[in-house]
């Protein structure tokens, strides 16, 4: 019962963070001087950005402990952690465009968190991909083997992407904003809004993914007892 | 020493059964043939030879090929159903691993040597002063792309669309080694000084060295059923 | 001048709408998900129930 409570309660708050977030967005914080109003689209990219990273994060964790113990919850811990992962990295890399056009006149920069974060993004692609094709008794094994590559891979992609952006010099060099203490505020409560949101996504995506294991093993039995 | 010798039957073993029909091997070089010429009718043949383009088109040949030859390494053994009994050798999972990846390395270092010598041929490029040099980075490379290529191998060797799945597993994943191992050959070519090859360079090495770890401690986990 | 701040706005809009278009389209697939599970727990609860009533 008291669980119950718990989690509504989260949900709410979660709610009144995300409004509370978006009249900061729109109405308190103020309007940067160079870019103009688009810059607030940063209230959105900056929070994803991490959150992506943090979901990957997570998987990367829950896949390495997965291999320890064997125990297929933090098999799916890994696997919904990185399904969301991919949603925002994709909300990144289509915000960051919509960003770029107006304020720099270019729909990509070749930014190296940008094009690190791209191939991010096609790492856990995948993953997913993987976890499609593979068969069950090895899904877990081989996509926790993969989610700790992918994500060991990050630091030194950047370091790579870093060293080739020199070689391939770049237009846009630095984001350039400068940030006044209204800003810092909202983004602060824009991404613990996010950030809250993010948990309540993947709690719920969890419970869906335990929900289909257990409908699937209530089946098999039937079925076993059906064809008998 | 006993490990070594048991790691040496295996990769012989591979060695042997490719020299019998020479099928992969062949594919492999006919293919770089191909995407060598197509690269020259796309860009234009005076531009082959620039210094600029070249590691480029090289590493990209290289990769591509490679990507050809890794399918084999524990897809024939899937298919032949010789799989079982590779792993009821009396070696490690991370002896079985090394084989199988010193296996995939000399394919792809004969099927690289070949792109070169064409490369060369082909479009008058002179590269004796480097050869040394680039003889290490080509080395760096492909230790890189053999042990990530190895790895997905035997992961996607259970699957249905085993040559898709490894692709798009290898690609992401092999993309600072690409980085490195263009810019180390390109300073190389441009004859740039020692110290100017050490970031590429740092970068391949960790690499290689990240890989290999992370096959150490991880293949174990990708042959059991 | 105008017109900037005009386009700024349009580049503004689409950047949230396509977030919040694409948050809640997966939030609209976790609920479909779910909704077909509970039917199908709903079949098997049905079927055993009639078995246990034979």
């Amino acid at each position: 019962m008291t669980k119950r409570i718990f989690e509504i309660t989260f949900e709410v708050v979660t709610f009144l963070l995300m409004l509370a977030a978006l009249y900061a967005i729109f109405i308190y914080a103020p309007i940067e001087k160079t870019m103009g109003i688009v810059q607030k689209i940063f209230y959105l990219h900056v929070p994803a950005a991490f959150l992506a990273f943090f979901a990957f994060f997570i998987t990367f964790l829950a896949s390495i402990v997965y291999l320890y113990k064997k125990d297929q919850k933090w098999d799916v811990i890994a696997y919904c952690s990185a399904e969301i992962g991919v949603l925002f990295c994709t909300i990144v890399l289509i915000t960051g465009p919509i960003w770029a056009k107006p304020v720099w006149n270019v729909w990509w920069t070749w930014d190296p968190r940008l094009t690190t974060t791209l191939i991010l993004w096609f790492i856990y692609l995948a993953y997913l991909m993987l976890r499609g094709v593979v068969r069950e008794n090895q899904r877990a094994n081989l996509s926790a083997v993969f989610g700790i590559i992918g994500f060991a891979n990050v630091p030194i992609t950047f370091f790579a992407i870093r060293l080739w952006r020199t070689i391939h010099p770049v237009i846009i060099t630095s984001e350039g904003i400068n940030i006044s203490k209204p800003m810092k505020y909202t983004l602060l409560l824009t991404f613990c809004a996010f950030f809250l949101f993010f948990l309540s996504l993947l709690k719920n995506r969890i419970k869906l993914e335990r929900l289909k294991i257990k409908t699937e093993k209530v089946r098999a039995v039937y079925e076993e007892i059906f064809s008998s | 020493m006993i490990f070594f010798r048991k790691l040496w039957a295996i990769v012989w073993k591979d060695l042997l059964s490719e020299l019998r029909t020479k099928e992969m091997i062949l594919s492999m070089c006919l293919f770089s043939f191909l995407v060598l010429i197509i690269f020259s009718f796309a860009l234009g043949a005076e531009v082959m030879n620039l210094k600029t383009i070249v590691p480029g088109i090289l590493w990209v040949v290289f990769i591509f090929s490679g990507l050809m030859g890794l399918g084999r390494a524990f897809g024939a053994e899937r298919d032949r159903g010789t799989l079982p009994g590779l792993l009821l050798c009396p070696l490690s999972p991370w002896g079985i691993y090394l084989a199988k990846m010193v296996g995939t390395f000399i394919f792809t270092a004969i099927m690289e040597i070949f792109t070169l010598s064409i490369f060369i041929i082909l479009f008058n490029l002179n590269l004796l002063p480097f050869l040394l040099p680039l003889g290490l980075i080509f080395f760096l490379g492909t230790l890189g792309f053999s042990a990530i290529g190895t790895l997905f191998s035997a992961m996607s060797a259970a699957t249905k669309s085993r040559d898709t799945i490894l692709s798009i597993l290898v690609f992401p994943i092999t993309v600072p080694m690409l980085i490195a191992a263009v810019k180390a050959t390109e300073t190389i070519l441009a004859g740039k000084t020692v110290t100017e090859v050490y970031s590429p360079l740092k970068i391949l090495i960790a690499f290689d060295l990240i890989y290999l770890l992370i096959a150490y401690l991880t293949f174990t986990f990708i042959i059991e059923e | 001048m105008e017109d900037k701040s005009m386009t700024g706005m349009i580049y503004l809009f689409s950047g949230f709408s396509i977030t919040w278009i694409i948050l809640f389209i997966y939030l609209f697939s976790m609920v479909k998900r779910q909704k077909s599970l509970e039917i199908q727990i709903e079949k098997i609860n049905s079927k055993l129930e009639k078995v246990q009533n034979r």
